[in-house]
């Protein structure tokens, strides 16, 4: 899995935009602070925090490592995608 | 329930609005939150959860939970903030609506013990993991 840098809440809500786009997915909010990414497939929703203006790129490996693994994306998209 | 389903809702700042006035309706009268739902999301919600995080240099803390195996990924500015969106994350998770996370415990339901808070407050500390309990009992108890 390749190195990824910090992410902007900005460039994550683009994604989730894209992503909601996609067959399977989709994009809520929930909690107090969060969207909920849901996929078919996935047993229970992700949370991404909207409350920080930053996204860690620990968090940003995580989640590209769930989307890339349900076929929706490579590596190289998703990278793309945030950029 | 607040959850919004329309894509032009995503921003945050709609969000907190809706979430605000659901919480100011539930104090109005004929508004109060419904005891059976207390209870059964009080079921729904795990008892422990194992939290694995990181400190980065710029002092932000990420932590992976795992709860029942199934794993997810939270954040937190600092320590205080961090255990905040542990419990955040875990409302998120299994769909409770906003305005009953303060009946259900709040941001300190899932708490670490002492001597793991004491490491998560700890700066020269930059990983560790830990259980976080619930310390919550059923609302009609």
């Amino acid at each position: 899995m390749a190195e990824y840098a910090d992410v902007k809440r900005k460039k994550i809500l683009q994604l989730l935009k894209r992503l909601t786009m996609i067959d399977g997915f989709s994009v809520n909010t929930g909690g107090k602070h969060q969207w909920t990414v849901r996929h078919t497939t996935w047993q229970r929703p992700f949370p991404i925090p909207f409350k920080q203006n930053r996204i860690k790129k620990y968090y940003v490996e995580d989640f590209a490592k769930l989307i890339i693994k349900t076929g929706a994306c490579d590596e190289k998209t998703f990278k793309e995608w945030i950029m | 329930m607040v959850f919004i389903n329309n894509m032009n809702n995503l921003s945050p700042l709609q969000y907190r609005i809706k979430v605000f006035i659901a919480g100011f309706k539930t104090k109005l009268p004929g508004g109060a939150l419904i005891n059976e739902a207390s209870i059964c999301y009080n079921q729904k919600l795990p008892k422990r959860v194992n939290v694995k995080w990181v400190r980065e240099s710029d002092g932000f803390i990420v932590g992976h939970i795992n709860v029942d195996g199934y794993e997810f990924t939270t954040q937190g500015q600092n320590a205080k903030d961090f255990i905040e969106m542990v419990n955040d994350s875990i409302y998120a998770v299994y769909e409770i609506p906003p305005q009953y996370i303060s009946e259900l415990g709040g941001y300190k339901r899932y708490f670490p013990k002492p001597h793991q808070l004491k490491e998560l407050f700890d700066k020269s500390i930059s990983k560790s993991d830990f259980g976080f309990y619930s310390n919550q009992k059923c609302p009609a108890s």
